[in-house]
């Protein structure tokens, strides 16, 4: 489903990515691990393909198609979507207006107003927002938990079939952080989209059962394993998980 | 929401008491509001020579919204407060060409209140904005706060000078201006979300506008009398 291959990237004459690696396959869930300033943001945003990123070399498929001559808007509109670490307030935008332009322009607003409160209102109360989410500036003047529940919103209404999720749990309280977790789980059960988790939670991942679990480190992936992979790394960190697992879990 | 008068005016002068109307077009070039008591006042539409004088007498409460393209358009306020008034004067506009836009507040009153905000949008052209506050000597208790903000393609195509003459120390005043262009980050964040550069850039100007507007009705409306 989402291929990258040989990926190099630059952002103002430095090299963030090299030869870059990663095959998701519909329905899989990867987590991504990496030391701060490893390069995870970087890739979630280049799948997206923000131009303050330079693509060196390398190629980006979804579904046989070279996500690197699209635009943002035409590979959102195949189904991918980002959930950026620190999703930024449009002051003056709401929600709803947001929702309705993008279904809208997509095609997809098969919705009358009254449908679409709806489904706002019944998707606000399963992540336990007030209705007034609806119709607020988005994430403006939202707590950092906030921010991330407006941004499952966006999830839940836009339905996407590849979604990449970094640091979702940052800024999160214990009660959010489940709440978050289960939301992303319900929403993987009834769509089975592909996911790919950038995250440093243990409880994030314990939740989401990966299929995979990735380490970026030296600007690509050096280590791929399952779920024990996760756990060397809660319990020994980034340079012994490396290393070997085995060593590390002994 | 209460029934609004939608006026369409044309005579130079505009008695304005304990009301509150839509004004979806001045015609005149010279109008003078005079206003008593609890006024409300959206404005769509204004001529391409627009001299507008408000007069805010003792004790009145005046809240203004403009909301208006501006093409080819030199529109000059002139405001005298008086005894214990209150101004709220929000003006969004979208200029084209090259505008001109001056708003000029002569408070020779005590313990009044002015707030002007203004948000102004390029849309190919522009502007030049003068905020005048004359404080005059012996007052006392006033408050006066102005805020200008551009969105603009350009940064050359807008110029703000906010003035201010105070000419006594018994009043709190500041003004507060910048002009800027579309965050790259805002822009990149919609497209994500499917919405059309074109689309993104819209909702981000429009919203932009419509952010200081305090009337709901103008809220709903267009993009000023485009
Ligand atoms: N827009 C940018 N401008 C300059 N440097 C950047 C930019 N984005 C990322 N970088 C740099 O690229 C490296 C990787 O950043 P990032 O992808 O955010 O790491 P991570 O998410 O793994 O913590 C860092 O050294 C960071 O400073
Ligand atoms: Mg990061």
């Amino acid at each position: 489903m989402l291929k990258i291959n040989n990926l190099t990237v630059k952002v103002l004459d430095k090299y963030i990515l090299k030869n870059f690696n990663l095959e998701i396959n519909e329905g899989e869930i990867h987590v991504l691990m990496g030391q701060n300033g490893a390069g995870k943001s970087t890739i979630s945003k280049v799948i997206m393909r923000d131009d303050t990123y330079e693509v060196i070399s390398g190629s980006i498929k979804y579904n046989d198609e070279n996500l690197i001559d699209m635009s943002t808007t035409d590979i959102a509109r195949k189904g991918i979507f980002l959930i950026t670490q620190n999703p930024p307030e449009i002051s003056g935008v709401t929600n709803a207006e947001m929702l309705r332009t993008s279904l809208t322009d997509m095609g997809k607003n098969d919705m009358n107003i009254l449908e679409f409160n709806r489904k706002m209102t019944k998707i606000c109360d399963k992540l336990n927002i007030s209705n007034s989410f609806i119709h607020r500036d988005i994430n403006y003047n939202m707590s950092g938990g906030e921010k991330k529940k407006n941004e499952l919103l966006h999830m839940w209404m836009l339905e996407p079939k590849c979604i990449i999720l970094d640091e979702i749990d940052s800024g999160l309280d214990v009660d959010s952080l489940k709440l978050v977790a289960n939301s992303i789980l319900d929403y993987y059960q009834e769509f089975k989209p592909s996911i790919l988790i950038i995250t440093h939670q243990k409880s994030l991942v314990d939740i989401l059962k990966p299929n995979y679990v990735h380490i970026l480190a030296d600007k690509k992936i050096v280590k791929t394993g399952d779920y024990n992979l996760a756990l060397s790394i809660f319990e020994n960190g980034f340079r012994s998980s490396i290393m070997s697992e085995s060593e590390a879990n002994e | 929401m209460k029934q609004m008068n939608k006026l369409i005016v044309e005579q130079k002068e505009l008695i304005l008491n304990n009301e509150d109307v839509i004004i979806d077009k001045i015609l005149s070039e010279e109008l003078v509001l005079q206003v008593y008591g609890n006024v409300s006042c959206g404005v769509l539409s204004i001529p391409s020579i627009s001299n507008i004088t408000i007069y805010l007498h003792d004790n009145a409460i005046f809240n203004i919204d403009l909301f208006v393209h501006l093409n080819e358009v030199k529109n000059q306020i002139n405001i005298y407060s008086e005894f214990q008034t209150k101004l709220n004067l929000n003006y969004a506009c979208t200029f084209k060409n090259s505008s001109y836009l001056t708003i000029k507040n002569h408070i020779k009153n005590n313990e009044t209140e002015t707030n002007i905000t203004v948000r102004a949008v390029e849309d190919n052209g522009k502007i030049e904005i003068q905020a005048e506050g004359i404080i005059y000597e012996d007052t006392y208790s006033n408050f006066y706060a102005e805020d200008i903000k551009a969105l603009v393609i350009n940064n050359n195509s807008v110029s703000i000078s906010p003035n201010l003459l105070v000419k006594t120390n018994a009043v709190l005043a500041n003004h507060n201006a910048t002009i800027s262009n579309i965050e790259k980050n805002d822009l990149f964040y919609l497209e994500s979300k499917g919405l059309s550069k074109e689309s993104a850039k819209k909702v981000i100007k429009t919203g932009f506008l419509k952010g200081i507007l305090k009337l709901e009705f103008l809220k709903l409306g267009g993009e000023g009398n485009e």
